[in-house]
């Protein structure tokens, strides 16, 4: 069985890296530059595995989450963010950071950026 | 006829005696009125003498009366009660003897001299110290010239007023303002810090990413790709740092007349490179009054458009964007316009958009406002920004004309 991967990233030159690199290792590779493109296609296809970028335009990462996990959508999700805790939003947003903690808890795994191309292999073969 | 003239002589006499006792009268009834008047006078300036009494002695001012060598004339209790001293204990005793100090004396002879009152408000004083008080104390005080009939200088007044508390809560507040500004500093470093990390960590990962694929390539496929994302990557993070610099330390202008719309188009042209959109019409309105040389820092307005047209470009989503720029001059001011059909902003955003930080965009520091906003202030002008969700963004900005 091929394992079937969608990227939803916003930053095309990631996408292009990460699509040759898993499509040479022989996965089915579909990308999504923003957030509404991903959940349209993630309502239509089933993918074994999700690599989720938080912050991307129109529908972010947590609200893929959040739609997810009400849809009962079954795929890996794994979580790619250079996104620390500090954040503009986080500080005059308290509320809305325990919120989104509790949407993180909803993936399956955190990869925090720069990570290391074999990490993101690493995780997706033991899904 | 001697007896005659005698008798002559008789009544004149008693004449002159009855005039003179009619004058008598006349001048005791006159008298009496006088000494009824000085009386009554007498009377007045009592009630005066005690009014000024009063207030001489019921007020928290220090007062001291001088002569023009600066010995003491008269105290008020107040004066008298602040080093625990009677009255009489001053007066005719010399002031500089009792508190020596060359500058006050300096001033005081100023004060004698040239008839000019001098007024100082918060000084902070040292030789009023008494062990009874705190150990600085600080003072409002003034000395004024008092002059005679002949409006020559015959002494001097000190009024002397403790401000101790006030000056002190005066200085509580000034620390807690600076602590205010230096927490609000910190958290500014730690936002800038949580920026530069998160823009950085982008192009770095795709960088590592490039790096797995070349080194998969390795001697047999094409590598220009991976080469071409990595140069890019560096530039994106070089542009962030840039960024972030120049909000740290904008400098102030260095003034240069220029002609606006010239810098204005190179700007354009920059941003059409940066961003190459098809779509997006520019039409600029140019008033006839329209003075375009003025006097700016080019490098720091041309940051100020780029910033400006790189939002409006990248809010253009539509398939025929527009740009409208109006110019015109307006009271020796000069008032640019820039308008574009862009996605707009939300109402709840709008107040936030000059807030170093602020973004809604998936990439980018939240720091363009903020640098136009600083440099627009820096070149003593005004922005403002208005925007309607889905229909625009309208962007004012004020530059006054220098000399």
């Amino acid at each position: 069985m091929i394992k079937k991967i969608l990227i939803i990233e916003d930053d095309m030159d990631m996408c292009n890296e990460l699509n040759e690199a898993l499509t040479d290792l022989g996965y089915q590779v579909h990308l999504a530059f923003d957030g509404l493109a991903g959940k349209k296609i993630i309502e239509k296809n089933k993918y074994d595995i999700i690599v989720l970028d938080l912050k991307i335009p129109k529908f972010d990462g947590y609200r893929i989450l959040d739609f997810m996990s009400k849809k009962l959508i079954k795929s890996k999700v794994i979580v790619i963010t250079a996104r620390m805790k500090i954040h503009y939003e986080d500080i005059i947003r308290q509320n809305q950071e325990q919120e989104e903690n509790d949407l993180l808890k909803k993936a399956d795994s955190i990869l925090i950026k720069p990570f290391k191309i074999m990490e993101l292999i690493n995780e997706i073969n033991t899904c | 006829m001697k007896h005659n003239e005698k008798k002559l002589k008789k009544e004149s006499y008693q004449k002159q005696i009855n005039k003179l006792k009619k004058t008598g009268n006349k001048l005791e009834a006159n008298h009496k009125m006088l000494q009824n008047e000085i009386n009554g006078k007498n009377k007045e300036i009592k009630q005066k003498n005690n009014l000024l009494e009063r207030i001489f002695s019921n007020t928290h001012i220090l007062i001291a009366y001088l002569d023009t060598n600066f010995n003491f004339i008269q105290v008020n209790n107040t004066y008298a009660n602040y080093n625990k001293k009677a009255i009489d204990y001053y007066i005719g005793k010399n002031y500089f003897e009792l508190f020596p100090d060359k500058e006050y004396e300096k001033i005081f002879k100023q004060v004698a001299k040239t008839g000019k009152p001098y007024i100082v408000f918060g000084e902070k004083f040292n030789y009023y110290m008494n062990t009874e008080k705190p150990d600085c104390t600080y003072w409002d005080w003034s000395l004024h010239p008092v002059k005679d009939r002949k409006k020559a200088i015959d002494g001097v007044i000190l009024t002397l007023l403790d401000v101790t508390e006030r000056v002190k809560a005066q200085q509580e507040l000034e620390e807690v303002k600076e602590q205010l500004l230096q927490s609000k500093r910190l958290s500014d470093l730690g936002l800038l810090a949580a920026a530069v990390a998160h823009e950085l960590r982008n192009p770095l990962s795709v960088i590592q990413a490039a790096l797995y694929n070349i080194e998969r390539k390795k001697g047999n496929a094409p590598i220009q790709n991976q080469l071409h994302t990595i140069e890019k990557k560096i530039m994106e993070g070089d542009q962030t740092i840039s960024n972030l610099l120049t909000y740290a330390k904008i400098k102030l202008p260095e003034f240069k007349r220029i002609d606006i719309l010239t810098l204005l188009d190179e700007s354009v042209d920059l941003v059409k490179l940066i961003l190459p959109i098809e779509n997006i019409q520019i039409n600029k309105f140019i008033s006839d009054d329209f003075n375009s040389f003025i006097k700016i820092d080019p490098f720091q307005i041309k940051k100020v458009f780029n910033n400006v047209l790189l939002n409006s470009f990248q809010s253009i989503k539509k398939s025929k964007g527009i740009i409208n720029i109006h110019a015109k001059t307006v009271n020796n001011v000069m008032k640019l316009t820039i308008i574009d059909n862009g996605s707009g902003i939300k109402k709840a955003d709008l107040s936030n958009v000059f807030n170093p930080f602020f973004t809604r965009k998936s990439r980018g520091t939240g720091l363009g406002l903020s640098i136009c906003m600083e440099i627009i202030n820096l070149h003593n002008g005004n922005i403002s920004i208005d925007s309607t969700l889905l229909k625009g963004t309208t962007i004012r900005i004020e530059l006054p004309y220098r000399k």
